[in-house]
């Protein structure tokens, strides 16, 4: 999943619906501080690194915080739609670790997209569902090894639960 | 006539679901290739295994099976719980028990069902190879090659008015 091709493209076509609203109506969108912020398995198979090294699989819908108009939001869901996607509408409900750090995808006119990294996914996947990443994770381990494991227990979850 | 048999490209009952899920739609995966070309005997597959290997599939194969209903009767021994979820969903419940770790109001909303209750459908186009029967895939490629219809949807529209 190339997250600076949709921003690219979610731009392009805000720019759009701004001119036709402000032709059509005399009033633009004002489009500004747009900001997606990409999560979950999403944020997994749009990570270069980890996606080379693990086998990964995804429904269609699309962890992410989106932080936009209603008229923005709009032209997202378009555009996810387009891409056989769909917005997961309780994104806003995940929790995911206070010191996560969020990395930069793509940053436009309009539009920014931050992703989180992949072993504060996999730290919120192990916390709050660790039976449905059972394999996930022990997958992931053979990545961030005991920097993964110590993160889930530091956070209320319990490692032990993915010993092999 | 010589047979021919069918046999499983994977061992594991993961993959064999997980090139099921794809191959309809239900899911999507980074490694396409690996399922490329694959056969697979959907009899064959012991859900309950496949899903303790790998539990992530549990919300996809509620979706194909919402989505494809002829796979209730293709899959051996459907985990009660499992099947009880597709049929409310199917039913049109906007509301009901969690399956196992997946909510059931995210369970409605990744089946497609629109307002009525009725299955949207994968937004991914599928081959009518796969989503008919093979006699009937085989019967409309049949009455395509007699001719008199410029594309399959005025066949079907014109099976569909005489029915």
């Amino acid at each position: 999943m190339d997250l600076n091709k949709i921003g690219k493209e979610l731009d392009k076509r805000i720019q759009l619906a701004d001119v036709k609203s402000y032709v059509d109506q005399g009033v633009g969108l004002v489009p500004k501080d747009i900001e997606m912020k990409i999560m979950g398995q999403i944020a997994l198979l749009a990570d270069e690194e980890i996606s080379s090294l693990i086998e990964l699989n995804t429904t269609f819908d699309v962890d992410a915080q989106v932080k936009a108009s209603a008229e923005v939001a709009n032209i997202l869901d378009q555009l996810l739609k387009e891409k056989g996607l769909a917005l997961d509408r309780l994104s806003d409900e995940i929790w995911m670790p206070p010191d996560t750090i969020w990395e930069t995808q793509y940053d436009g006119e309009y539009v920014k997209i931050l992703k989180a990294r992949p072993i504060d996914v996999l730290v919120s996947k192990g916390v709050k569902a660790p039976a449905k990443n059972k394999k996930l994770i022990r997958d992931a381990m053979g990545i961030y090894g005991n920097e993964l494991l110590k993160r889930i227990d530091d956070f209320g979850g319990d490692s032990s639960f993915f010993n092999i | 006539m010589k047979e021919t048999y069918k046999i499983n490209t994977f061992t594991n009952h993961a993959d064999r679901l997980a090139y099921v899920l794809i191959k309809f739609g239900a899911m999507g995966t980074n490694r396409p290739k690996k399922y490329e070309g694959a056969t697979v005997i959907v009899e064959t597959i012991d859900l309950e295994n496949a899903l303790d290997y790998e539990p992530r599939y549990l919300a996809p194969l509620i979706v194909l099976l919402v989505q494809h209903p002829k796979f209730l009767t293709q899959f051996k021994n459907i985990p009660e719980d499992i099947y009880n979820t597709v049929a409310k969903i199917r039913a049109g419940n906007k509301l009901g028990e969690d399956c196992r770790y997946e909510a059931f109001k995210n369970l409605v909303s990744l089946c497609g069902i629109i307002k009525d209750g009725r299955v949207k459908g994968p937004n991914k186009k599928i081959r009518k190879q796969y989503r008919f029967d093979q006699a009937i895939a085989k019967k409309l490629d049949e009455l395509m090659a007699s001719g008199g219809f410029d594309n399959e949807t005025q066949l079907i529209e014109k099976l569909i008015s005489k029915a």
